[in-house]
């Protein structure tokens, strides 16, 4: 394992014209947590998909766990994702979805069902992990991704909203899933909207907006720079207003009948 | 705002209607019992117009919708024939001929079963059920869903009725015809309707409170779709309507043919009956959309019927199938052994994948009509049912590896499952089900058909060898041409087809293929097949019955090669595939 779990260096992704994400450099100490913040379409989930090889970038390079991302077959030993819509097939039972996870990461199924019934315990799904998943809530279902998405120990995990639609208890043993992972040495990437749970977990915050990363710093750093009041509300609001409004300066610049009100 | 929606948005009342302008605006609702005509008129406005734009963008269902329009045609024309000859000799002054007033209580009967079926269905739900019931009373509801059924199904009786309406003119020389054919056609599928939809909801109702019913409904649905099929295959279904006709030549049924006629110069029929219905008309409908009422109710807020939990009962323990033991044995890498027992697993669990192989086997009615009418079965039909095998066990399920993977593909594409693992994974699910359906189902053929020992035995070698080649050329073929977008069957059941590229090159090839495999292996086929060629063919080619062996061999061969080249292509195409 390299001291940075993930390292990437001006990533880039264009759609036609338009940047999805532009020239986003990271680099992120491995064993830490990192809150990815950004507005809706701000470009977290095109970054998450280049960074797990989703998605090739148009120019730029990351690496993972020092493996380069362009690097698929070995990339996929290292990593864990959870897309922000669990990936799981309703048709299944949650034991069944799980067991054929383990499965594509070639674990025999005798070691698998005792690791899957521990986390489905954890989770509170074992007296339903017999039921198909079309049953489920919204909140079981993610949790069957979560667990879908760590079980087999990778190094860096990625995890695209993986409170939202949970209720509080079961969002607070995410919260303490992802704690207990950081003290095993994993690396968490961490894309939400709910900012409590970065400002508690997070070593670092990166806020995207746009596509380009406009700030990155401690949570408390973040705080601290914020002009009204100094918590983390407030100042991602400022940091992404900013942003806003010098694009909407540039608009009414360039186009004089239209003033971008994206906010 | 429209008027409209400022009278949507305000609280729902069951009170009576008041006087005045603002009571013209208030819920009109008999104390919830008897629907508000706007309110249902505008619930069955959004129910059209939600069908027509589901229908629109279902490319699926367009194809459906015009392969139907095209058998529509054929029938309407020939409705259109058979109405003019009977108006023609109607006016040489010869008797209204029985079979007409039998074939529009048929009619009849069959609309009222489909409406059954319709309102049993999720047509018979609400999709909005927390929106429409808090702002108006279910009577409004229930009489917009039941206007929205009778105008869908009406498409039966005003094709048929213009059809049979112009017939008529023609053929008598009067448009007379058309005032009792409309009447009819309005009649028809609004009755069937009013009384169609309170038994669909009482059966829904009692289903729903029922647990046993609940878990039998597919079963039941299956058995009646087969006993329809083997009926019409039979030719029994006609037998069924024979024993019927006392009862549907006879009132209160046989009016409806008696309303679309009696306008009709000299059908002779007698003004009672049309003139009862007419009466009757208005009162069924009202009847049956006030009947209606607490029959939806009964239906919507059923508490539905669940398997009572067992206090203390064990926790549940790791899955154990025989569909596991099986492919243990079969596959070696957890990894194909976890794609071939999740694919096997969701197809039995959510079958509607197997609706996109269903079309070929109308060739299959026909055949079996005829082996059961003859005593005889061709000798082509065993090589039908290997291609049909072949086929389908590609396009079910190895056709779209990378589409049917669905939400959980970046799931696979981030595991450290190869691509390989992915197509043994669909290949094996595939050929373990597809290679001795096709094998059985060929040799019996093959047998009835007086096949030679060597024939049934180069058919049970074809079946194995076609089978597991083209889910091979399937997952090839599907891994370049991916398809995403869901076809809906109704509000919930979903399934995710081929792409049309994939669908259409594989048919292609694998019929190809098969068909070479035919010629080489069967005389007979080899002889139909050069007689065949050198009449199509352009330019007066002529091609003899060797020749024609040695192209099918070439065929084969190329065959062989194109099975190692799409293993190959859906390996890279699988592993290197983004998002």
């Amino acid at each position: 394992m390299t001291d940075h779990a993930i390292i990437a260096d001006g990533l880039t992704k264009q759609y036609d014209t338009e940047h999805a994400v532009d020239d986003l450099s990271l680099s992120i100490p491995a064993g830490t947590v990192y809150g990815f913040l950004g507005p809706n379409g701000a470009g977290k989930t095109t970054t998450m998909r280049m960074l797990v090889a989703l998605t090739e970038p148009t120019a730029g390079t990351a690496q993972i766990a020092g493996v380069p991302i362009t690097d698929r077959a070995r990339l996929t030993q290292r990593i864990g994702y959870l897309p922000a819509e669990p990936p799981v097939f309703d048709e299944l039972t949650a034991w069944e979805q799980l067991r054929h996870v383990a499965r594509l990461h070639g674990i025999p199924d005798d070691e698998a069902d005792s690791r899957i019934e521990t986390l489905l315990d954890r989770f509170s799904l074992l007296a339903d992990a017999d039921k198909r998943i079309e049953s489920y809530s919204t909140g079981m279902t993610k949790k069957v991704g979560i667990i879908a998405a760590l079980f087999h120990d990778p190094d860096v995990v990625f995890l695209d909203e993986p409170t939202s639609g949970l209720d509080p208890r079961a969002a607070r043993t995410v919260r303490d899933t992802i704690a207990d992972l950081v003290t095993r040495e994993m690396t968490v990437f961490l894309s939400t909207h709910i900012l409590p749970i970065v400002d508690e977990l997070a070593d670092t915050i990166g806020v995207i907006n746009d596509g380009t990363l406009v700030a990155e710093a401690p949570p408390s750093e973040l705080k601290s720079q914020a002009d009204e009041s100094p918590d983390l509300e407030t100042a991602f609001l400022e940091v992404t207003a900013e942003r806003d409004t010098s694009n909407s300066g540039q608009s009414q610049l360039t186009d004089s009948g239209a003033i971008s009100s994206e906010g | 705002m429209s008027e409209e929606s400022t009278s949507l948005s305000e609280p729902s009342s069951s009170t009576p209607a008041s006087t005045g302008s603002l009571g013209s605006r208030q819920h009109t609702s008999f104390t919830g019992v008897v629907p508000s005509p706007s309110q249902s008129w505008e619930i069955a406005r959004i129910e059209l117009l939600r069908g027509y734009r589901w229908v629109r963008h279902q490319d699926f269902w367009l194809v459906f919708t015009a392969l139907i329009g095209l058998m529509s045609a054929f029938f309407l024309v020939q409705t259109f024939d058979a109405a003019r000859s009977v108006g023609s000799a109607l006016a040489a002054g010869e008797a209204l001929p029985a079979w007409l007033v039998t074939a529009t209580s048929v009619l009849w009967v069959f609309l009222t079963i489909l409406l059954v079926g319709d309102g049993f269905g999720s047509n018979g739900d609400l999709d909005n059920d927390g929106q429409y019931l808090t702002i108006c009373p279910a009577a409004d509801v229930v009489g917009g869903l039941l206007l929205a059924a009778a105008a869908k199904f009406s498409v039966y009786t005003i094709g048929l009725g213009l059809a049979a309406g112009a017939g008529l003119v023609a053929g008598t020389g009067s448009l007379l015809p058309l005032l009792g054919i409309t009447a009819a056609a309005v009649g028809i599928p609004a009755t069937a309707a009013a009384i169609g939809y309170p038994i669909a909801f009482a059966l829904k109702g009692f289903v729903r409170r029922s647990e046993n019913l609940g878990q039998l409904t597919t079963v039941l649905g299956v058995v009646l779709g087969l006993a329809y099929v083997t009926l019409s295959v039979t030719g029994e279904l006609l037998t069924v309507v024979e024993r019927l006709e006392p009862v549907l030549q006879s009132p209160p049924v046989a009016w409806f043919g008696h309303l679309a006629l009696v306008t009709t110069p000299n059908a002779g029929i007698n003004l009672t009956g049309p003139l009862v219905l007419l009466g009757l008309v208005p009162v069924l409908v009202i009847g049956g959309t006030v009947l209606a009422v607490p029959a939806a109710r009964y239906a919507w807020l059923a508490d539905t019927a669940r398997t009572s939990a067992d206090e203390g009962a064990e926790l549940p323990s790791a899955p154990d199938s025989r569909v596991d033991a099986v492919l243990a044995v079969v596959c070696r890498a957890p990894a194909t052994r976890g794609i071939a027992s999740t694919t096997l697993r969701r197809a039995v669990r959510s079958p509607f994948q197997f609706v996109f192989v269903a079309p070929p086997l109308v060739a299959a009615i026909v055949f079996i009509e005829g082996a059961v009418t003859t005593g005889s079965v061709p000798w082509y039909v065993p090589w039908f049912v290997v291609w049909y095998g072949a086929w389908a066990a590609g396009a079910v399920l190895p056709l779209n590896p990378l589409g049917n993977q669905g939400s959980t593909l970046p799931t696979l594409l981030t595991a450290p499952a190869r691509g390989r693992h992915v197509v043994h994974g669909n290949v094996t699910a595939a050929a373990l089900v597809g290679v001795p359906l096709t094998a059985v189902v060929a040799l019996a053929a093959g047998y009835l058909a007086g096949s030679s020992p060597p024939v049934l035995g180069a058919l049970g070698a074809a079946s194995v060898v076609a089978v597991t080649g083209s889910a091979v050329v399937a997952t090839g073929i599907g891994s370049m041409f991916p398809r995403f977008d869901a076809v809906s069957f109704d509000g919930s059941r979903r399934a995710v087809p081929p792409s049309k590229r994939a669908y259409s090159l594989f048919s292609a090839t694998l019929s190809l293929i098969v068909i070479a495999g035919a010629f080489v292996a069967d005389e007979t086929a080899r002889a139909v097949g050069a007689v065949l060629l050198s009449r199509w063919l352009p330019f007066g080619l002529d091609i003899g019955v060797e020749t024609l062996a040695i192209l099918s061999g070439i065929v084969l061969v190329g065959g062989v090669v194109g099975i190692a080249a799409a293993y190959r292509v859906a390996i890279h195409r699988i592993e290197d595939y983004q998002i």
